[in-house]
């Protein structure tokens, strides 16, 4: 066990490695000039050459880049062009609620996701299936950011039972849960549905299989097979859909923070991109990358954990 | 891990060149007309494709004419059955053309993803010296979750219709030349390639003529549920600004500017949401349609 870490971890170097370098080569290509969105337009020949100098563009490439790395390691992602505030700062204020959001989205669509498909494969070919199906089939296809934008309209304008926009409170207030539920519901819909069709088609593999029927045979009861005999097995391929879906999640909350005004990380990366904030949209791009393949990088660690057979692959 | 393989070719098992092609195309199509579900999904496609091709003659104002003496009309309104937006522009015309806009864009951004993930996937599982490094290439582009690929090459380039193709036929070369290496990897070692080899075929002509036609199935279905995704991310990054540019009537743009008058004029946020699920919505169908008829296993189980 202790092998296979610490071999995922020696693979992780230069996959970093290269999420940094593309990163920074991709937006070091993008048209303009650094130094005179600093200078503005008041700023001489002098002056650019000087901000040049400062910034170290003159510098290969190369030395560019080594820069930029041994910033990143030290937990500096360099400042904005615009503002000039520090990326760091910027990121780390919004981060929290990047986070709640993605966390609270996995709950909702692990709890729908997982409840739906063990409901849709025990009641096979019934119209309940035939509903769950259909519907997990709806919630893939449906836009998150108009998802989001009906439920403003209904449960927020419409009932008043929700704040339209925003996050001020902390998640573990009822005000907290109130601003958290409309965006975590939007973001998670399409993840629910993900989870319920692995769920469903896992309980199908399992429920057929000859110990599924001893259990039966020998009097356990039907609820006891399906959550203590059955669940036990199924939930291996479901722990790892769920996993994979945080990570996507965690992209994901790019357009849900959009639509529902949340200071995060997502809305500072497309202010970024409109203002041509490059710095701004490296540190974003690089952080949400990251956290995406440790969390992918977690769930092939917990998943030899639960499933014995992998580790001696 | 068994799941690497079902997603490498796709869940769909790569067969030997079969002199009955015309026959198997036939039953193919008669098992995606079973399905009630895809059947549904290509009658939407069909409408869409019919809107697209046709905006000029369904359509009775010009979707981008303002008229104010008529702004914000509700559905069902006389000359104007969708209503009006903000600026009295035809819904119903803007629904059109937004049709056409978002075909167009599917069918542009998966045909270059598909020729560059065919062609990354094609050498890298024939030319086994090739394969180790252009798979890292395509695991770095799988670092990067959902529609941040796209957002990384739209910081990049600017924000316009154009770029949007661009970003998202690159972000589906990753998943492209995974399943095609899948499947081509499963070919190259059979009897009709080394045959071929042995009476001195050229790689490309091997690669061109024999293998790929053996992989078109899983290519036919990841096509359809890339036009999905494509269509879907399309309209995502014009809602946030970085697609269309208004006047355009692309639905994720009229979403987002629907938005600012939902509590006056929700049919100008509603009407295009579900022209996006709709058609989302048919190719997922349709996909797993595909997906299913052209599996060989299906009718035995």
């Amino acid at each position: 066990m202790a092998n296979l870490i610490v071999r995922r971890l020696l693979q992780l170097i230069p996959l970093l490695l290269g999420i940094s370098f593309i990163v920074f080569i991709s937006l070091h290509l993008a048209p303009g000039d650094p130094a005179s969105m600093i200078g503005g337009p008041t700023a001489t020949k002098e002056d650019l050459a000087s901000i040049r100098e400062d910034l170290g563009l003159n510098d290969s490439l190369f030395t560019q880049y080594l820069r930029y790395i041994g910033g990143v390691l030290q937990g500096d992602l360099g400042y904005s062009y615009q503002t000039q505030q520090s990326v760091t700062e910027a990121i780390m204020i919004r981060f929290p609620n990047t986070f709640n959001l993605s966390v609270a989205s996995i709950i909702v669509a692990t709890v729908i996701g997982v409840g739906a498909g063990i409901i849709s494969a025990i009641k096979q070919n019934t119209s309940l299936d035939v509903l769950s199906t259909v519907g997990a089939l709806a919630g893939i296809s449906i836009p998150n950011f108009w998802l989001g934008s009906m439920l403003i309209l209904l449960f927020a304008v419409y009932w008043q039972w929700f704040p339209v926009a925003g996050i001020t409170s902390p998640p573990w207030t009822m005000q907290g849960i109130k601003e958290l539920a409309l965006p975590a519901i939007t973001l998670g819909t399409g993840s629910a549905a993900l989870i319920a069709r692995m769920t469903r088609s896992a309980v199908l593999e399992v429920i057929r299989q000859d110990y599924i029927r001893t259990a039966r045979a020998k009097g356990v009861r039907e609820k006891n097979v399906i959550l203590l005999h059955c669940m036990r097995n199924a939930m291996i391929p479901v722990i790892t859909v769920i996993g994979l879906n945080f990570g996507f999640l965690l992209g994901g909350t790019i357009i849900t923070e959009q639509v529902f005004a949340i200071n995060g990380v997502g809305r500072l990366l497309i202010q970024a991109i409109a203002a041509r904030d490059y710095t701004m949209v490296q540190g974003a791009v690089l952080l949400i990358a990251t956290l995406f393949v440790l969390v992918n990088l977690l769930v092939d660690i917990l998943y030899a954990l639960v499933d014995p057979r992998i580790r001696y692959e | 891990m068994a799941m690497d393989t079902a997603v490498s070719t796709g869940g769909v098992p790569v067969e030997a060149p079969s002199p009955e092609q015309p026959k198997r195309l036939a039953s193919t199509w008669k098992r995606v007309i079973k399905n009630r579900l895809a059947l549904v999904g290509l009658i939407i496609i069909g409408m869409q494709v019919i809107m697209a091709v046709f905006a000029p003659l369904i359509t009775t104002y010009d979707p981008a004419v303002l008229d104010l003496s008529v702004k914000e009309l509700p559905p069902g309104s006389k000359g104007h059955w969708l209503g009006t937006d903000e600026y009295g522009r035809d819904m119903w015309s803007r629904i059109v053309y937004g049709a056409r806009i978002s075909l167009v864009m599917g069918i542009s951004s998966v045909a270059l993803g598909l020729i560059g993930g065919v062609a990354l996937g094609l050498l890298a599982g024939y030319y086994r010296w090739l394969d180790g490094l252009l798979m890292r290439v395509v695991d770095l582009m799988f670092a990067f979750p959902g529609i941040l690929l796209a957002m990384l090459i739209i910081a990049m380039l600017g924000t316009s219709l154009v770029n949007v193709v661009i970003a998202i036929s690159i972000w589906s070369i990753p998943s492209c030349a995974r399943i095609v290496r899948g499947s081509v990897l499963s070919l190259k070692n059979r009897e009709f390639v080394m045959a071929l080899r042995s009476i001195g075929a050229s790689d490309i002509r091997i690669m061109l003529k024999h293998i790929l036609p053996n992989c078109t199935a899983p290519i036919i279905v990841f096509g359809t549920m890339r036009m999905a995704t494509a269509i879907l991310s399309t309209s995502a990054l014009s809602f946030l600004g970085l697609g269309a540019q208004p006047p355009t009537p692309e639905w994720g743009a009229m979403i987002a500017a629907g938005r600012d008058f939902m509590w006056t004029s929700p049919h100008m946020t509603v009407i295009p949401g579900i022209a996006i699920m709709l058609v989302v919505f048919a190719f997922n169908v349709l996909g797993d349609g595909l997906r299913d008829a052209l599996d060989p296993n299906m009718e035995t189980r």
